[in-house]
């Protein structure tokens, strides 16, 4: 089973913005997303991971949250997602975190593993 | 392969440092137990039929949970040990524990007993010879900030 991990780990200043794009690396399934809010991002760093379909502008698919409109703001904790998302080589994983926090910058962690899509011989089926 | 663009947001708040500024934060640990051995020995010279008092003084703010105490004597003759504890608060000699044996008198306190400040035995000799007798006291030492935080619900 091959597995590959796509990490980002962003330094956010105040009251900035960024939005990062990498490609998949792998057609399978996103297994695990681990995202660390440090102490003191207070609810106030909002982290959106999307999967954009067929590579940058593609058709977005929130994958954490899953409302891609949507975002996780949580202070001091590392959750760590259990998924089942399917993923295809050449798609593009975009994140985007918005620090609202007017005193300080935080670094944000997002970590997946994709676990490669396995094709099972069926009788009848090429 | 990454494409990276930054942009203004708003800020919705103030939140607190964390370590994209290389902060670290520490503070002083709060030991909350620390102890040590307490012993004590000396040989008291008590007359016959007559008894000796020693006052045995701790280090100052200093708690000694006494669990052990013996004396012996080398005759066969009945000596008695008698013990007390001062209340630094209320100035009064409380007693422990009083006992007497032939040739040796071991007490024993198994869950200890704490003692501010200082302590007092006496010793008696009920002989008509004089005897050299070797007092032990054996215990656990902390310091009185420690006995709080472990031992002694609240705070004096």
């Amino acid at each position: 089973m091959s597995t590959r991990t796509v990490d980002f780990r962003e330094t956010v200043p105040l009251a900035q913005g960024v939005e990062v794009r990498k490609v998949c690396p792998i057609t399978g399934y996103v297994a695990f997303v681990a995202m660390h809010f440090p102490p003191g991002t207070s609810g106030l760093v909002l982290v959106q991971l999307v999967h954009e379909k067929g590579g940058p502008g593609g058709a977005k698919t929130g994958i954490l949250p899953t409302d891609a409109d949507s975002s996780l703001a949580l202070d001091d904790t590392t959750p760590i997602f259990n998924l089942h998302f399917p993923v295809s080589l050449g798609d593009y994983f975009f994140l985007r975190i918005l620090n609202t926090d007017a005193g300080n910058p935080h670094t944000i962690s997002v970590d997946m593993i994709i676990i490669a899509e396995v094709k099972v011989p069926i009788l009848g089926e090429n | 392969m990454a494409e990276r663009r930054t942009f203004a947001v708003v800020p919705t708040g103030v939140g607190r440092k964390d370590y994209s500024e290389n902060i670290e934060y520490a503070t002083e640990p709060l030991i909350r137990s620390w102890q040590s051995r307490y012993s004590h020995s000396e040989v008291v010279s008590v007359p016959a039929g007559g008894s000796v008092v020693r006052t045995l003084v701790l280090t100052i703010e200093h708690v000694v949970m006494l669990h052990d105490l013996g004396i012996s004597a080398n005759r066969n003759v009945l000596i008695g040990l008698y013990v007390e504890a001062y209340n630094p608060d209320t100035g009064i000699w409380a007693p422990i524990a009083s006992e007497m044996g032939y040739q040796k008198v071991i007490m024993q306190i198994s869950a200890g007993f704490p003692i501010f400040d200082r302590y007092r035995i006496t010793i008696t000799n009920h002989s008509s010879h004089d005897l050299d007798i070797p007092f032990n006291a054996a215990g656990i030492e902390t310091t009185e900030e420690k006995y709080y935080l472990a031992v002694h619900v609240g705070v004096p």
